[in-house]
């Protein structure tokens, strides 16, 4: 692609995105019947999927760096290889905790389709649809299979109990149960239906309607007791297969991996700021110039506003001092460098939009 | 998602205006007097020291996304990615956004190349640490005392790790020079770094380096504006005075009309055409 050409289409790609985020914040959000950001929900998650790519780039820097010294040997090489070997741990690790948490899901999600079936039933019920009878009956079929496999320990659902697990053993009788009330009040819905379907001509119309008045009433009791029935067992299944996953090896491992090593290597490199945060404070507390001392005065009533031992042994005003020294004199500093910077970052995102700067990446270009 | 009000959008058309007029009479060749920024005058003293003493350099961007502070950096990053072109320096940059990774390796490719020094280009110039905050922080440490840098550029947004990060530098001699939008950190960046630039003036640091007509005529535009928002404050405190002196609460004049929306306007239209309907109404009856 010509380089000339290629700056045009990066400039135009750049103005039509801008455009488009620009309007969407801008103008009402609707006009009339019409919604401008009726697919930004799905414009957004192209944005995040082209910068989740961006990830595999970061994981070729370190590949590309640090193997290349772990090849030749370089000095450090050994710390190169170590850091190699986590990333090449936590992505089987992590990627083996996906796979988990794909079954997780997929353990309650049966259940919860069986919720919407019952809804989408009734809802084709109420347009003298003539099948309902015979969906439920397959629902119901559904709902025994799965707690044959469940209890022969084969299906996506599981009562395995373990001994001394007893959290866990009692989650699977509490599924089990679950799932037998749920069977339980798929069978009266199958009833209910039969009911109708029983049901032989009336002579009278006022009471062929009045019962089927009647009937559709119950119908519609009985699905909605079998759909809280079916949220009950999802949240049992839930709370079961959150328990199975956590006890798994590569949760445990994932955990100590990150618990165990990780998190508390990022709190010591925090706590490292206690120290430097001394040491930058007797550098800026040295009385070098007016300035200096302002700073040193000011951050000394500050200090002693702060802690208890200033009001009660120098003097009762010193919070108040604190307050309006940090209200009155630091605030408003801040937010004037807030505005500046607002300010920079508005012009300098016009200048990106509209592509008037050299960009700093393609000067060759010119 | 949030929506402007119009009153947010007059004040990005007069935000923007003043910008764009002063590009284009910068453009057309009216020069534009940038004042003296000492830490952007102290990047090249730097870099010569740490050539004389044979150091490398170092250039972060810190949690910076790809956002217009990273353009704003990226501009500096140009300028010292040609010098230790010219001078055959050893040129470090940590980072750790992988989005912004992509554009800062462009940025010094491009540096490299305007001075025909192509050759000299290392992809293991740019060092991907962590995502991670203090990861990164740990990483940064690392490399400084590993690579003995005389130089250290820390430009973008920062947050808790950067006194860490300053620190390092300190410990190993290195000449800082900081840049922040960050406001919180610019105190330890005040005691740690040699340097350090204060909010806007990051942006500024590209017009100052490249002298570009448009990036001047942006920050002469830039003032304008920033007079403007002192006259709302200004306005603000007046009414604010006013209404404590003579004990009155009738609501900001300012924030009352930033915080109308679409549907307001379009219900004090509706119910003043419902008015003058009425009396209409009411005459003809």
């Amino acid at each position: 692609m010509p380089k000339s050409f290629r700056k045009y289409l990066i400039a135009f790609v750049t103005f039509v995105s801008g455009l488009y985020f620009f309007l969407e914040f801008v103008l009402p959000a609707e006009i009339g019947d019409f919604k401008f950001g009726a697919f930004h929900q799905q414009i957004s998650w192209g944005f995040v999927a082209m910068g989740s790519m961006a990830f595999g780039l970061g994981l070729v820097n370190i590949l590309f760096v640090h193997g290349g010294k772990v090849l030749r040997t370089q000095k450090n090489w050994g710390n190169s290889l170590a850091l190699i070997l986590g990333l090449v741990v936590m992505l089987i690790v992590e990627g083996g905790g996906f796979i988990n948490a794909e079954s997780r899901v997929a353990s309650w999600q049966r259940i919860e389709s069986w919720r919407l079936f019952s809804q989408k039933v009734r809802s084709d019920q109420s347009l003298k649809d003539a099948n309902s009878s015979s969906r439920v009956e397959a629902l119901i079929h559904e709902i025994d299979e799965t707690i044959t496999e469940a209890e022969a320990e084969e299906g996506y659902l599981s009562f395995k109990r373990i001994d001394g697990e007893d959290q866990r053993n009692a989650l699977a009788n509490s599924l089990k149960k679950h799932l037998q009330e749920l069977k339980t009040a798929a069978v009266e819905l199958g009833q209910g239906y039969r009911k109708i379907d029983g049901e032989t001509a009336i002579e009278d119309e006022d009471t062929a309607f009045r019962d089927s008045i009647h009937a559709q009433l119950e119908i519609i009791a009985l699905h909605e007791k079998f759909e809280a029935k079916a949220e009950s067992t999802v949240q049992s299944a839930k709370d079961l297969s959150q328990i199975i996953y956590d006890s798994g090896l590569n949760q445990k491992f994932l955990s100590l991996l990150r618990n165990g090593i990780f998190i508390p290597l990022g709190t010591a490199m925090f706590s490292l700021l206690a120290f430097y945060i001394a040491t930058a404070a007797y550098r800026s507390f040295r009385l070098k110039s007016l300035e200096a001392s302002i700073m040193m005065i000011a951050a000394v009533l500050v200090i002693l506003g702060q802690i208890p031992h200033g009001p009660t042994y120098i003097w009762d005003g010193l919070p108040s001092l604190r307050l309006w020294l940090l209200e009155n004199l630091s605030t408003p500093a801040f937010r004037s460098i807030y505005f500046g910077i607002m300010v920079a970052g508005l012009a300098m995102a016009v200048r990106m939009w509209l592509s008037l700067d050299k960009s700093p990446l393609s000067l060759d270009e010119e | 998602m949030e929506h402007a009000t119009p009153a947010v959008l007059a004040l990005i058309v007069i935000f923007v205006g003043p910008v764009l007029y002063f590009i284009h009479r910068a453009k057309g060749g009216h020069s534009i007097f940038v004042r003296r920024i000492p830490g952007i005058d102290a990047i090249d003293d730097s870099i010569g020291r740490s050539v004389e003493l044979g150091r490398s350099i170092s250039f972060t961007s810190g949690l910076s996304g790809v956002t217009p502070t990273l353009y704003a950096c990226l501009g500096v990053l140009h300028h010292i990615a040609r010098k230790t072109a010219i001078f055959r320096s050893k040129l470090f940059v940590p980072s750790s956004d992988p989005e912004s990774l992509v554009l800062t390796d462009a940025t010094i490719q491009s540096a490299y190349r305007a001075e025909n020094r192509y050759g000299s280009y290392h992809p293991g110039m740019l060092r991907f640490l962590s995502e991670e905050q203090f990861a990164f922080a740990s990483g940064y440490q690392g490399l400084m005392h590993r690579e003995n840098v005389g130089a250290a550029f820390l430009f973008g947004r920062f947050a808790a790790e950067s006194l860490i990060l300053a620190e390092s530098g300190q410990q190993v001699g290195a000449v800082q020079v900081a840049a922040t939008t960050s406001a919180e950190q610019v105190p330890f960046f005040l005691v740690s770094c040699d340097y350090t630039v204060i909010g806007e003036e990051l942006f500024a640091a590209g017009a100052y380096l490249s002298d570009d007509p448009v990036q001047t005529g942006s920050l002469r535009g830039q003032d304008f504006v920033k007079s403007f928002i002192l006259i709302l404050i200004l306005i603000g405190v007046a009414q604010a005075t006013f209404n404590t002196v003579m004990g009155v609460d009738s609501g900001s004049i300012v924030k009352d009309t930033i915080s109308a929306t679409w549907s307001d306007l379009a219900s004090e239209e509706a119910a003043s055409k419902e008015k003058q309907n009425a009396e209409e109404g009411g005459s003809d009856a």
